[in-house]
């Protein structure tokens, strides 16, 4: 925030009032004071602003840059100060930085906007301040340049600037001073502020007006203004009659506070109240509207102790005194009303005093009488008391304490109970108004801290309700596939009880090729009756699908039949034959079985297995 | 099994450290150390969060003067377990001495409060599955639905839809939380330097309504706006 009253919107709406002319005639806007509208109609508001000075919006900007002072000792600052009749929102287009030669340095400064009457019309102008040092004397040229005035191109003149190595014998910069009264303060404590403009050659004093401060973190009031002429102390030393600008800030933010200023010399032209002591020339003539700064001065603000704050503490900093406070009666009835009014003093930082909250107790309900009463450095409080009861000897005390930035403590300023006499209502007796208990109601049950438990009690793994965490909702996914499986375990029975040739296959698939393995290991160690006895069965469970009957049962003429007609009698039908005699020799025959050449035949067997699997 | 085998390991070490700390505490209590009675009760319950573990939590911050991590030891209390009168007749206690007022819960929350949470969800799972197998099971076996069977599923579906109110109170019931310290800046946006828009008291309850980084947005009864995860607790957290 802003400490100028004239910066951000607000200062934009003023000067568009300003430029309607609704704000006061004169040219120096820093006198008048903002004015209630609302309950204009728009004829008289019309009436108004046709009765105002018009704005002279055809007038040429007529641009002018000059060096104050135009000769300057090396090392020693100028001000560059470039001079526009125009307003300050209409320059659209400002070079970042300037054609300044080489040996120039030059830093922005401030810009300022002010009105002055010419000719029955309000006049805009604005002015740009740039601080100019150079450290090697020479005659320095600020070469033209162009800027952009509503779009439109505007040469700025060219200006002369001499450096010389000794005194140039010419007044120095005419400079503002800022003295702060203190500069370590307290977060809310009000402090004045001093803006001097030293007198010139001749004891020579010029008005300001727009006086301007500039940073961020406080708060400043118009209403806290003083203007004078007299004799000061300069910040720098040594004492000048002066024009002294008396104002007060309040910061609202701790850390260091950075506050500058900023003002236009108004010759002659007073803006309010002034007040002047001693001997001092003030110069005739049209004046010289030039845009002074002062350099910034620090602040160090301090946050308020949060240790020893007392009850009723609002905010109020500052040295304040309280008078006895008033009753209006000291012998009442319940239920009537009694003012009690009180007295507080300070400083000028008294304005800013807030009103301590009423009191509401079950005894006494309390509201605040009115605006506080402002009367030069004091303020007067008043409360409207209701004793709601009898039962009562005392109004209640209201709390109030202040913060004393002196001794860096608060201090309490609390209204003290004041005794009064309360008699009952003319409609009550004694505690009728409060609400009696049935008599058949419990007493109030007695509140006290419980013992400790003496064991943990019901515990959980987590505050985290059970429905809230991962592996629960990972649990409840147990039954989902638990339901799951069982359905498709069902399908899949319904599926085989339905199609029993399929299984009937599928089992033989199975059986087959366990047998294949019996068989290929028995013909891998040369065991010719293993090999024959796992072939037929291998050949049997291939066929026994086509029957369909019992694999055992099988013999080879039932094998055959499952053969192509074609290999009943050719090689497949031989290997066949061979192998169930051989088994059957064995099983039947009196003499040896004889498994000679038997092996030799395992590729043309595993060939025939696999293509009767094939057509399980 | 033996990653059950090992979680019910470190859950016995972790029961046997909290009734440790428990008993500690108890201890401290009991001699005046009040502060080191609440370490000790806040290492149980982080160990193994407990409903006679925060009541007396609650009892030795309260003795320590802070009202707001008090109030949110016996709430959580009743977190845990509803029953807990002790830990109910405190906060009543607190709340009368404070004047502060006790949140305010909807139909569905204050139905949520008749039993512990877990309860809510094993009943809802239980009545859920035993719906699902009434129904699914007969069809899958080829068995006929017999009348007890459709009877019972008709009981675990009411019951199932009983417990749905519940269980939305419990989801807002977690965002309640309790203010911690005296004074708290309620602020209008979620950054440090913003604007207060009130000072909120130790020990009143809000609605935590959402979250942004650190800050949470609180609802209060009179009044809502951003505090941050320090100045604010939820019970359920």
């Amino acid at each position: 925030m802003s400490g100028s009253w004239l910066g951000g919107r607000a200062g934009s709406l003023v000067r568009m009032m300003v430029v309607a002319g609704l704000l006061g005639p004169v040219g120096l806007v820093g006198s008048v004071r903002a004015q209630s509208f609302d309950k204009m109609t728009g004829d008289q508001l019309m009436s108004l602003m046709l009765s105002a000075p018009r704005l002279a919006t055809d007038q040429p900007v007529d641009p002018a840059a000059t060096f104050d002072p135009p000769v300057i000792s090396a090392g020693t600052k100028a001000m560059y100060r470039v001079t526009l009749h125009t307003l300050d929102e209409a320059i659209t287009r400002w070079p970042d930085t300037l054609p300044a030669p080489p040996p120039l340095d030059m830093v922005r400064g401030a810009q300022g906007m002010m009105f002055i009457m010419g000719a029955g019309k309000m006049q805009p102008l604005t002015v740009v301040n740039y601080h100019v040092t150079a450290a090697t004397p020479g005659n320095y040229v600020m070469p033209a340049y162009t800027i952009e005035i509503y779009g439109r191109p505007v040469t700025i003149p060219e200006a002369r600037l001499q450096v010389v190595a000794g005194d140039p014998g010419l007044p120095p910069l005419r400079e503002l001073l800022l003295a702060p009264e203190q500069t370590n303060v307290y977060v809310g404590q009000s402090v004045r502020l001093r803006v001097l403009s030293p007198a010139g050659p001749n004891r020579s004093v010029q008005m300001l007006s727009q006086v301007q401060l500039n940073g961020d973190g406080f708060i400043t009031g118009k209403g806290d203004v003083r203007q004078q002429i007299t004799m000061a102390q300069l910040p720098g030393g040594g004492q000048s009659m002066a024009f002294i600008y008396d104002t007060r800030l309040t910061p609202f933010a701790q850390g260091p506070l950075k506050i500058s200023a900023q003002a236009f010399t108004a010759g002659n032209q007073f803006g309010g109240q002034i007040v002047i002591q001693g001997g001092v020339t003030i110069p005739g003539g049209a004046p010289q509207f030039d845009l002074l700064e002062a350099d910034p001065v620090t602040l160090n603000v301090q946050p308020l102790p949060v240790a020893g704050r007392l009850p009723g503490f609002q905010g109020a900093v500052g040295s304040f005194l309280r008078d006895t406070p008033q009753l209006s009666a000291t012998n009442v009835t319940a239920g009537t009303p009694v003012k009690l009014s009180v007295t507080y003093r300070g400083g000028l930082e008294i304005a800013h005093l807030s009103m301590p909250p009423a009191p509401d107790t079950p005894a006494w309900q309390g509201f605040p009488t009115g605006n506080p009463i402002f009367a030069g450095n004091s303020v007067t409080f008043t409360y409207t008391l209701i004793p709601q009861t009898d039962q009562t000897a005392a109004t209640p005390e209201i709390p109030f304490s202040y913060f004393d930035p002196d001794i860096g403590q608060y201090q309490d300023l609390s209204i003290p109970a004041m005794p009064i006499k309360v008699l009952p209502g003319p409609a009550m007796g004694t505690n009728d108004c409060l609400p009696m208990l049935p008599a058949d109601s419990a007493p109030e049950k007695v509140r006290h801290l419980s013992a400790l438990a003496t064991t943990p009690g019901v515990a959980a793994s987590s505050l985290v309700p059970l429905q809230a965490r991962g592996w629960f909702v990972l649990v409840e996914l147990g039954p989902v596939l638990g339901l799951l499986g069982l359905w498709l375990a069902s399908r899949r029975r319904q599926f085989w009880e339905q199609h029993p040739d399929l299984r009937r296959r599928r089992e033989a698939r199975r059986a087959l090729m366990r047998e294949r393995q019996t068989l290929q290991h028995a013909a891998l160690a040369g065991d010719a009756r293993a090999f024959v006895s796992s072939g037929i069965q291998s050949l049997r469970l291939a066929c026994a699908p086509h029957f369909p009957a019992e694999p055992r049962a099988l013999v080879c003429g039932d094998v055959l039949q499952v053969l192509p007609p074609q290999e009943r009698d050719g090689e497949r039908g031989q290997i066949v034959r061979r192998l169930f005699q051989a088994i059957d020799a064995l099983e039947f025959a009196d003499t040896p079985a004889r498994f000679t050449g038997l092996l030799e035949l395992q590729p043309q067997l595993d060939q025939l297995l696999t293509e009767l699997e094939a057509r399980l | 099994m033996l990653l059950l085998l090992w979680g019910a390991h470190l859950r016995a070490d972790n029961y046997a450290a909290a009734e440790q700390s428990f008993q500690a505490g108890v201890k401290a209590y009991g001699s005046g150390d009040f502060s080191g009675a609440a370490r000790d009760f806040q290492e149980s319950a982080g160990k193994q969060p407990a409903a006679g573990t925060y009541q007396n939590l609650g009892n030795a911050e309260w003795q320590l003067g802070r009202m707001g991590p008090a109030i949110l030891a016996w709430e959580r209390a009743l977190w845990l377990s509803p029953g807990a009168t002790e830990a109910r007749d405190n906060l009543e206690f607190a709340r009368t001495t404070g004047q502060l007022e006790a949140p305010e819960l909807a139909w569905y929350e204050v139905v949520s409060t008749w039993i512990p949470s877990g309860w809510w969800a094993v009943l809802t799972a239980f009545s859920l599955w035993l719906v699902a197998d009434l129904l699914a099971l007969p069809g899958i076996f080829q068995r006929r639905r017999t009348g007890w069977q459709q009877s019972l599923a008709a009981l675990g579906l009411t019951l199932f839809l009983l417990t749905l109110p519940a269980h939305y109170g419990w989801h807002t019931r977690s965002r309640i939380g309790i203010v911690l310290e005296a004074n708290t800046p309620l602020r209008l946006t979620p950054t440090e330097q913003a604007q207060e828009v009130t000072r909120v008291g130790a020990g009143e309850p809000g609605r935590c309504e959402r979250t942004l980084g650190d800050y949470c947005y609180i609802r209060f009864r009179n009044a809502a706006g951003w505090l941050t995860r320090e100045e604010f607790a939820l019970v359920a957290q």
